[in-house]
């Protein structure tokens, strides 16, 4: 353990020294973005003198949006959209990286500069691979906003409250998911559910959209990991241990929306039949059976695993 | 429930010093600048009236009815100026219900952000009434506390505050995370060691507080990316200890613990369009009640995990990984010392992926993975299956037809060999007269079918149907077996007309049955007093109907209306019919759910000045649940709120 502490401390001071060698960042990025051969920086006037005319509302709302930076430090518009002076001569949409780019193309793009910790994994990922690139959830040109209040939005449920991150998203969550993923919509709606529809959660709260195990936010870790994030009581380990939630949460629980309570996939006693069977055969305990055939955490309360009792509560 | 005091980072010192920070960064050194100004706020206050009837203060398990007549406020503002973007939010509804957030960013520097909120979550209460009392009856089962209301109010903090440059080489990022989930559970309690024999309901105080402190940085080096992000959490519990056990020693109802994690990243572009990427995570729990008792720090995490991804050819992507976690704990069963604890294994997956375009309206996909746990087992006993191999195919395909109508088919196999089950024979129950079967959790085949059509019939119409359906086998450990079925249908169809309407509808329905298995159909054994044994399949089944509707809606000048409409039918049930034995005919009474709920929205603005609008907001809310042993969160109720907006331009 010391010796692994050692050699990750030895890493990071290594690297920092590392980066004094290479401050420039600007140089990197362009060589990500498809160009024309032949083609050159022309400068974001010459851009303008066209396209302000043309998308005159996506120009003003430019000014306020996340990538307004670039206008100084890269090479404005053509920071994204490549060398722009063969597009600038006739206009011709196919000389210039616009919105005629395979999603994978366009992802990269976005990737030479957003490159880090979660957007690492995005490459194989489960969207990557379906086609889906950044701009099908993210605005690039827009204001850095959620959805502006005025859009009027038609509301996702009776109670939703507003007040999460502002992401340039296209559509706030999780109405932006819900227009792929219909199941899990239909599935928050039922009776035990997280409290997505109420607003006090959102997708991402579980979900890491830019990749990882499953699309998960547990990186490289368990599933238990990504539910003890909240629901730390049921870490443990305990001495007297549950094997199917050491396992895994998702044998018992559905985390989108169950119709039973606490997010169970069927009702007790059923659900413990899957693995145990019935105490119908207590001879000398017959007293007990009406209890032990209606709910098992009558008896065995400490279902995630007990510190006191090796029967999870009974006796 | 009592609000006590917080021992955490207190949010609101927290949003001050986010605040404070502001004059700062107006002055800090900028590499760039930028000439926009920009000033957005809203400003909304309202009185609130409701009413409900049903049960105490809650409709469902969120919607919450409470301190009425009541003030509310809304606070929304985003601030450009210069190279500085400040936004904050504020809701207050009650004191069970608050949001506070701020972001602040500040051009190629850094950001920072702050949010803060408080929800409630309200459970049911179970009246521990049984559906057959036999005679006499000598279990005692009592609710102590029939009027009690168990509910937790969660409140979440986060801090970060990261470099704002992605493209820099060097990125810093550092954050805390606090939640704090306060209020009473109904406990169930032990059994008695001695009879006679009672379960008891009870109200038990909650009082956990988790928080994570994380740092790290992601570094840039010509092709190569590094991360590194360091976390520590510490969990613990303020409320009372629990129970003395009989041995005489004194335990923490729920363990106490810290863990520490690392994790490691790296990213390599190479040509061809290929990258590599690797992590390894690494984490340690330690436990002080295992420690304290059993000499036992907890458990360690290790995994190792790399992929590649490449588009050798246009049109063909590829993807390959590897992953390998490895669990361990000194844990060992408390019955027997030999047998190892389940925390203990090792996993292996590794798996390819396949994407080809084949020409602009088709794009076809192919994923498979080969998932390998293998858990260790005591010398002389088998619990559990030494070695589970789940194997994953997928293939889907994507098609565009006629202009703009898309359509997406999905097929995916799943086939287990050795799942998960519970293979345990204890000998020591022999006063119990039991076997446990070999019954699993898992399907040893699964099948699942998803289908999706969006069609944009014109402008202003388009429609989505998806279908999916899904069936499982399992096998037991003699030639048993059994399926679980579903399938949902769902239907959404959005309608604009112009700038003054427009409007969704949303259909969906679900539907599974499943068959839980009881028991094997041995009859030479003999478990019960007249060698009748349980056995038959019994079928469970849920449906739910799901019916929405939105709009938006501008009927005159200076008038907006928006609405939401929910309906939801539920229920559930498990035919006991079939069950053979004495007594127990009626415990389906458990499984049924028969639940109706709606919840409708309704609000208007109009403009009453410039930049000024009279809003009234309309919440109805009703949720019924027929279940014999969850009371207390049926009930209907009304929230309307009357005030003022004041945005600017």
């Amino acid at each position: 353990m010391r010796k692994r502490k050692f050699f990750l401390i030895f890493c990071f001071f290594g690297l920092i020294s590392l980066s004094c060698l290479y401050s420039k960042a600007a140089d990197r990025i362009w060589k990500s973005i498809p160009s024309q051969a032949g083609a050159k920086f022309v400068g974001d006037a010459v851009c303008l003198s066209c396209h302000e005319d043309i998308h005159e509302e996506l120009v003003k709302a430019f000014k306020f949006s996340a990538h307004r930076t670039l206008e100084k430090t890269g090479q404005g518009c053509e920071s994204c959209h490549g060398p722009g002076s063969l597009h600038s001569e006739d206009g011709d949409p196919e000389k210039i990286a616009g919105s005629g780019l395979a999603s994978s193309l366009m992802t990269d793009i976005c990737l030479s500069c957003h490159n880090q910790r979660n957007t690492m994994q995005w490459k194989g990922s489960g969207h990557d691979m379906s086609d889906v690139s950044c701009t099908d959830c993210h605005k690039v040109h827009q204001a850095k906003s959620v959805v502006d209040a005025r859009e009027h939005k038609i509301p996702s449920s009776s109670r939703a409250r507003k007040g999460f991150h502002a992401k340039s998203l296209k559509a706030s969550e999780p109405d932006l998911c819900y227009s792929c993923h219909s199941r899990q919509k239909a599935k928050m709606s039922l009776a035990s559910h997280h409290p997505v529809l109420e607003g006090k959660m959102i997708c991402t709260s579980c979900h890491e959209v830019h990749g990882g195990d499953g699309m998960l936010k547990n990186k490289g870790r368990s599933i238990n990991d990504l539910c003890t994030r909240c629901h730390s009581q049921y870490q443990g380990p305990f001495p007297f241990e549950h094997e199917a939630v050491v396992e895994n949460c998702m044998i018992c629980h559905e985390p989108h929306g169950t119709i039973v309570n606490n997010l169970l996939k069927k009702t007790e006693p059923f659900l413990c039949y899957q693995c145990h069977s019935i105490h119908t055969s207590i001879r000398v305990h017959q007293d007990v059976q009406q209890v032990a055939g209606v709910r098992c955490t009558y008896c065995h309360p400490h279902i995630h695993g007990s510190n006191l009792s090796p029967h999870l509560g009974a006796r | 429930m009592k609000r006590k005091k917080q021992d955490i980072l207190n949010p609101r010192l927290l949003l001050i010093l986010t605040i404070l920070l502001l004059p700062f960064l107006i002055f800090s050194e900028k590499q760039s600048e930028t000439d926009a100004n920009k000033i957005e706020l809203q400003i909304e206050t309202a009185v609130s009236l409701g009413n409900f009837s049903g049960n105490d203060e809650m409709v469902g398990e969120y919607f919450t009815l409470k301190e009425f007549p009541r003030a509310t406020l809304g606070f929304e503002s985003s601030l450009f100026m210069k190279d500085i973007f400040f936004r904050s939010e504020l809701f207050y509804e009650h004191e069970d219900d608050q949001v506070y957030v701020v972001d602040v960013g500040v051009n190629n520097l850094f950001s920072i952000s702050f949010d803060h909120r408080i929800f409630n979550h309200r459970l049911g209460h179970d009246p521990l009434a049984l559906p057959v009392v036999q005679e006499p009856a000598s279990i005692q089962m009592a609710d102590e506390n029939p009027g009690g209301i168990p509910g937790f109010t969660t409140g979440t903090t986060n801090f970060t505050i990261k470099s704002a440059n992605p493209a820099k080489n060097l990125t810093f990022h550092a954050g805390y995370r606090a939640e704090t989930r306060r209020g009473e559970r109904q406990s169930i309690s032990m059994l008695s060691s001695v009879q006679p024999w009672a379960v008891n309901g009870m109200e038990d105080p909650v009082n956990h507080l988790v928080q994570d402190y994380q740092g790290g940085m992601t570094f840039k080096l010509g092709p190569f990316t590094f991360d590194d992000t360091y976390s520590y959490r510490d969990f613990s519990v303020k409320e009372t200890p629990g129970t003395i056990s009989t041995s005489g020693l004194k335990y923490d109802d729920v363990p106490e613990f810290n863990k520490s994690q690392n994790i490691f990243s790296m990213m390599l572009n190479m040509p061809l369009r290929t990258s590599i990427y690797a992590d390894y995570v690494t984490y340690s729990i330690k436990n002080s009640t295992l420690n304290n008792n059993f000499g036992v720090d907890g458990m360690t995490y290790d995994s190792f995990q790399a992929r590649i991804t490449s588009t050798p050819v246009k049109r063909l992507r590829i993807n390959a990984y590897y992953r390998y976690q490895d669990m361990d704990t000194d844990l060992k069963k408390w019955y027997d010392t030999e047998i190892p604890s389940v925390v203990n294994r090792k996993v292996n997956t590794w798996g390819a992926k396949a994407v080809y375009r084949v020409n602009r309206r088709l794009t076809l996909n192919y994923n498979f993975q080969s998932k390998i746990t293998e858990r260790e087992n005591g010398i002389s006993e088998t619990i559990h299956p030494l070695k589970t191999e789940k194997e994953t195919h997928k293939i889907n395909f994507k098609v565009r037809l006629l202009k703009k109508v898309k359509f997406r088919l999905e097929w995916q196999y799943d086939d287990v060999n050795n799942p998960f089950a519970n293979l345990g024979l204890f000998s020591e129950a022999a006063e119990y007269g039991e076997l446990y079967p070999i019954l699993s959790s898992l399907a040893t085949t699964n099948n699942v079918f998803r289908s999706q059509l969006e069609i944009p019939f014109s402008q202003k119409i388009n429609a989505n149907i998806d279908y999916e359906w899904g069936k499982g086998d399992y096998k037991g450990n003699t030639d048993t077996q059994w399926s679980q079925e579903y399938q949902q249908i769902g239907f959404t169809l959005n309608y604009l007309e112009g700038s003054s309407l427009s409007l969704y509808l949303n259909l969906s329905l679900l539907s599974g049955d499943a068959y839980t298995y009881l028991g094997p159909d041995l009859a030479d054994l003999e478990f019960v007093q007249d060698g009748v044994w349980i056995s038959g399949k019994v079928p469970y089944s849920d449906n739910i109907q799901s019916y929405s509707l939105g709009f938006v809606f501008y009927p005159v000048k200076k008038l907006l209306l928006n609405g939401h409409l929910m309906f939801v039918k539920q229920d559930a049930s498990a035919d006991t019919s079939l069950i053979t034995a004495m007594g127990l005919e009626s415990f389906g009474e458990y499984s049924k759910h028969d639940l109706n709920s709606m919840y409708f929205s309704l609000t208007g603005n109009y403009e009453i000045a410039k930049n000024t609008f009279l809003k009234i907001l309309l919440i109805y809310g009703r949720y019924r649940n027929e279940i014999i042993y969850i009371n207390d969160i049926d009930g209907i109720g009304w929230t309307c709120a009357t005030g003022v907006v004041w945005r600017t331009d």
